[in-house]
């Protein structure tokens, strides 16, 4: 993200805290973009499941978002926040509708793959359990997977987020991924 | 989880980072020295290898591998990511500046490392303010790194957004044209252009990052990518790989890839969106729209310029690279006229460039949608703007002196048509365009062509109100493509206004002489015979006046009129006719010309009952068309349905059998069921299967083609008709009388209001027929009386004729009208010259028998004897069925009674006994 973008969408989100509408239109494209990088790449091209498409996904939490009625962000730290575990819930809770719909169906995971590494892919349900896991071991170290993940963060803007150093993250990061690498063998 | 867990997961982390900081090597040495306790020490070691794996699945999804220490720079933070690697910004120390890094996911061992840093040098040499330098290259931990220079900007697209003007788009775009032809000069070609590659500084200023940076990542192996393998890579880039790297032909990427990959950003940067849509296709797809789908044209918001944009844009866009812009500065130059108001240098595709490549698309839709007519019909259109297909060279000659000798002012005047006619053919490229567009595949729904020409038969007079002679070519254009559909109807409609619009409004317009041709075929499919032949006329007289006999035009319109001549009844003058055009094919070396004559040809032999040349004939046929056609073309499907029913008339009936069904899996994959040619192929199946004594097959098969039929264009349709007579037919032999009367019935009222054709001639006579034999007796004297009025109204004098005419005697005969069948066997003349092929003598002695039959009943015996006893002698000899023994004996029976020989009688009434029911 550049910073011409942060700044304007941290006053906007301001606004949006401050009750104003205007806001949510003017911030829809900016967060859009970026929402929609996220999206692209959990569910996008790779993905096994065809039922939820970037796009779809997005509107889904943009909808979630401007729905909830804790609008008053504190900041764009805190929207995005927000929207991680949005989109977190979102995913989950298609995966989970699609096992029911499968019944017995390991047949159709809902999987998380990423283009160019066909064999790097995960069970969301299991990567949601396992996420919960390590909330009971480290929740900073679960958020900063989050924020990541699901608001496709850089490792400085979750530092930021978080009020901790980029070293902590840095280091908070290469533990959560080998844990979660470790757990999900 | 209890809180003692939280500090043993904290103690697994300390000792994981610590461990982290020393070499690799010394790390379980140093493990084993702390006094943690068992199982964390595992699990910090199985940490460890977890993360020492080259590739997580959440590298992937945030923010790629945890740095490799690469000397003499500090890595800060992930900035780009792609299939080749990841890219860090990173503080160089010798220098002292930012940089940007670029490593490789995939180990060093993985390409050879003397190639990466010869190409490595060769793009450290490129200079140009527009390109993001290379600064140099190594490799740390096994893996290849470039250190660039690092660009502080945004992706041109975005730089620009939604609102930019078209001038500060092409301005900028133009800056980024002059970098890419810098590295062009030097030879190197980037070959990954697209908006994430090109960044705009916040002054203003564009960068083309990653230049030549995909042939170093390609290692020598992955130069032929396969689409599995190297899925991820393809993704990103897809949209923008022109057609020849999307196929993979690595050696046939230059520079005018890289022009493809900026007439796709150059497109997206003023339309907003990318030329082909290719979300959620599978690669596979997405690769087959970007060599085949044209992308639509620029849409024109009447911003400045936008028609000269769309036509550089195509230019760029084009498939083919020969077509495209030979070099970045040409198409630079382009865009600068554009800019400065004058005429730009490329030209907009010519007319039939653009059909050509109609036709190409659509064979994406015969793929996709099983429908190889279409290539059929996009060849048809492509011709139809050339009047006529490309004559032989002689022909071709002797058109032109013609021109020459021209007078002066006509010459004008074809200039002024040349005129009108490119501005005709503009219009009109533009409209199918148009209309074609919304049937793109893509558009969601599964594309159909029918339905697109439906949409454009719709469209035509409201949109091109002020065209007339645009919208007779499209009316012609559209009821050769109903023609190709199977839909006669249809066809002869839009025909008929064609022909209507150009005697109007352009009565000498070139296309009429071709569309008399058409409209006399498209007649004769909707069983208007006499007017199909008065345009026939009309076409022969056009080629008369223009001198164009002995040509492949008059050879084709020979064989309309043996056609038509064929089903008016008139047989001689058809197979004259049809000899005259062949011997025109033979002569100027027409194949295809000699083709579609050779079947008409042997539909009038076989009238003539001369089955074994009708049969020879189509042999031909089917032979011509295999050698030359692929295997499941429907014209191949046509010689078979053709040559089965000649074999069906002979007495090798079965043989036909397997014939049809190939022709119909050819006709049910290529054209569907619903199809005129599929449903004819059907009911010969079905009368074959009939003949054969399978008639619960060939009831079912008859009344799904009488459905089909009905479904297809309404009750008045040939194919429908034609089905009913047929069904009708097997119903009346399987004994259904019922239902054949109401059938035939239908057939009468449905031919009795269009103009008759012979085809349907005995339709009165099965009438007669099943009302007698449900014992109406008056309604089938009715019948009879006026199908025997039909009969000599329309059928000339001949075999033809004959054969009918004893038909109806037959009729009469059940009806015991002996002074009708008298009169009637009087007035068909010597059988002998009319029943021919295999059983006309049969035919011939039973003709005979019933003569005689009758002549008994009106004069008496004496002048019945003779002819009633020669004709039985020689039944007796023969081999004949049951149902003619018993008649033959029935007729002996009746003389014997009225000679008042009771001893014969007797005699004969215990060989009937013996017959039993066989025969009845």
């Amino acid at each position: 993200m550049t910073p011409d973008l942060e700044r304007s969408l941290t006053a906007l989100l301001g606004e949006i805290g401050a009750g104003t509408d205007r806001a949510w239109d003017e911030i829809l494209p900016a967060v859009y973009n970026h929402l929609k990088g996220v999206a692209r790449k959990i569910a996008g091209p790779g993905s096994d499941d065809a039922t939820i498409t970037p796009t779809a996904l997005v509107h889904d939490a943009w909808a979630k978002l401007a729905g909830s009625a804790s609008s008053d962000f504190v900041d764009r730290n805190h929207f995005f926040a927000v929207a991680a575990v949005t989109m977190r819930r979102i995913l989950i809770d298609a995966s989970r509708r699609r096992k029911t719909e499968k019944r017995g169906g390991d047949s159709h995971r809902v999987t998380l793959a990423d283009v160019g590494s066909p064999s790097a892919s995960v069970d969301l349900l299991e990567l949601d359990e396992a996420l919960q896991e390590l909330e009971g071991l480290s929740s900073r170290q679960a958020r900063v997977v989050e924020l990541r993940f699901f608001a496709g963060l850089g490792v400085a803007e979750v530092a930021e987020c978080l009020g901790v150093s980029i070293a902590t993250i840095e280091a908070d990061w290469r533990l959560a991924r080998a844990w979660l690498g470790r757990r999900l063998a | 989880m209890g809180s003692g867990s939280e500090s043993r997961h904290a103690l697994v982390g300390r000792l994981f980072e610590e461990a982290l900081a020393l070499p690799e090597t010394d790390r379980a040495a140093w493990l084993s020295t702390t006094d943690a306790p068992v199982d964390v020490l595992d699990e910090v070691r199985e940490l460890l290898s977890v993360h020492d794996r080259e590739v997580s699945f959440l590298d992937h999804l945030a923010g790629g591998a945890a740095p490799a220490r690469i000397p003499g720079f500090e890595l800060r933070e992930v900035i780009g990511r792609g299939g080749m690697g990841v890219v860090w910004s990173a503080r160089q120390t010798e220098p002292e500046r930012m940089v940007a890094v670029k490593m490789l996911a995939s180990s060093i061992f993985d390409l050879s490392l003397h190639r990466f840093r010869r190409e490595i040098n060769v793009l450290g040499r490129l200079e140009h303010e527009a390109i993001a330098r290379v600064y140099e290259a190594g490799v740390a931990e096994e893996r290849p790194y470039i250190v660039m220079e690092l660009v502080e900007g945004r992706p041109i697209d975005e730089f620009l957004g939604r609102d930019a003007d078209v001038a500060s788009i092409v301005s900028l775009f133009r800056l980024v044209l002059e970098g890419v032809a810098h590295a062009h000069a030097r030879g190197i070609v980037h070959r990954d252009l697209k908006p994430a590659n090109v960044l705009v500084t916040a002054d203003g200023r564009p960068k083309v990052l990653d230049f030549g940076i995909a042939r170093v990542f390609d290692d020598e192996e992955a130069e032929r990518p396969t689409l599995q393998t190297k899925t991820g890579m393809i993704l990103g880039t897809l949209p923008y790989m022109s057609p020849e790297q999307a196929r993979g032909e690595v050696d046939t990427i230059d520079v005018r890839s890289d022009v493809y990959s900026l007439g796709v950003m150059l497109y997206e940067l003023l339309e907003g969106r990318r030329p082909l849509d290719l979300q959620g296709l599978p690669v596979a797809r997405a690769v087959e729209r970007i060599v085949r789908d044209l992308p639509p044209p620029l849409e024109e918001r009447g911003r400045r310029f936008e028609k000269d944009l769309g036509v550089i844009v195509g230019k760029a866009l084009e498939k083919e690279p020969d077509r495209r812009y030979p070099t970045v500065g040409a198409l630079d130059e382009d865009l600068r006229r554009v800019l400065a108001a004058e005429p730009i240098l490329a030209r907009p595709p010519s007319t039939a460039y653009l059909l050509s490549r109609f036709a190409q698309r659509h064979r994406v839709l015969v793929a996709a949608g099983g429908f190889s007519i279409l290539v059929l019909v996009a060849a048809t259109i492509v011709s139809l703007f050339f009047a006529f297909r490309v004559q032989s060279a002689n022909e071709e000659l002797r058109e032109t002196q013609k021109t020459l000798e021209r007078k002066t002012s006509e010459a004008v005047a074809s200039a002024e048509r040349a005129d009108r006619e490119a501005y005709a053919a503009n219009t009109f490229v533009e409209f199918m365009i148009r209309t074609f567009l919304e049937a793109d595949p893509a558009a969601g729904e599964e594309p159909s062509l029918r339905g697109a020409i439906e949409r454009v038969a719709a469209r035509v007079d409201p949109d091109l109100g002020e065209h007339p002679v645009i919208r007779a070519r499209l009316h012609r254009f559209l009821g050769k493509m109903f023609e190709a559909l199977g839909r006669p109807v249809q066809a002869e409609e839009h025909l008929q206004l064609a022909d209507r619009l150009f005697a109007e409004h352009d009565p000498d317009h070139a296309d009429r002489a071709p569309l008399a041709l058409e409209l006399a075929h498209g007649l004769l499919r909707v069983n208007r015979p006499h007017e199909a032949l008065a345009a026939v006329q009309a076409h022969l007289a056009i080629l008369e006046r223009e001198g164009r006999l002995g040509t492949r035009a008059h050879a084709t319109a020979l064989e309309r009129k043996a056609e038509i001549l064929l089903q008016l009844g008139q047989f001689e003058t058809a197979v004259e006719t049809i000899g005259e055009g062949l011997a025109i094919c033979e002569r100027i070396g027409a194949v295809e010309e000699l083709e579609s004559g050779l079947h008409p040809y042997a539909g009038i032999l076989l009238r003539l009952g001369r089955i074994d040349e009708a049969k020879a004939q189509l042999e031909k046929l089917l032979e011509l068309r295999r050698r030359r056609l692929p295997a499941d073309s429907p014209y191949i499907a046509e010689a078979l349905h053709a040559l089965a029913v000649t074999i069906s008339q002979s007495d090798d009936v079965e043989a036909a059998l397997p014939l049809l069904d190939e022709a119909l899996t050819i006709q049910r994959a290529t054209l569907g069921e619903a199809h005129s040619a599929t449903i004819a192929s059907l009911l010969a199946r079905a009368q074959t299967l009939d003949e054969l004594g399978r008639t619960p097959e060939a009831l079912s098969d008859v009344e799904e083609c009488v459905r089909l039929g009905r479904e297809m264009e309404g009750e008045t349709s040939q194919n429908y008709i034609w089905s009913l007579y047929t069904a009708a037919g097997i119903m009346r032999r399987a004994g259904q009388y019922e239902k054949a009367r109401d059938a035939f019935r239908d057939v009468i009222r449905l031919v009795r209001d269009g103009e008759f054709a012979v085809d349907y001639v005995d339709a009165w006579l099965f009438l007669a027929d099943a009302e007698m034999r449900l014992g109406h007796r008056e309604a089938g004297r009715a019948a009879l009386t006026e199908g025997i009025e039909k009969i000599r109204a329309v059928l000339p004098e001949g075999p033809y004729r004959g054969q009918i005419l004893a038909n109806a005697a037959n009729v009469a005969g059940r009806a015991e009208d002996w002074p009708l069948v008298l009169a009637l066997h009087d007035e068909i003349g010597p059988a002998d010259q009319i029943f021919r092929g295999p059983d006309g003598a049969i035919q011939t002695v039973l003709h005979a028998l019933r003569r005689g039959r009758a002549l008994l009943e009106v004069k008496g015996p004496e002048a019945a004897a003779t002819t009633i006893l020669d004709a039985k002698k020689i039944l007796d000899a023969g081999e004949i069925g049951p149902g003619l023994r018993r008649e033959a004996i029935e007729t002996e029976l009746a003389l014997r009674r009225r000679q008042g020989n009771d001893q014969r009688a007797a005699e004969l009434e215990t060989e009937l006994a013996a017959l039993g029911e066989a025969g009845r």
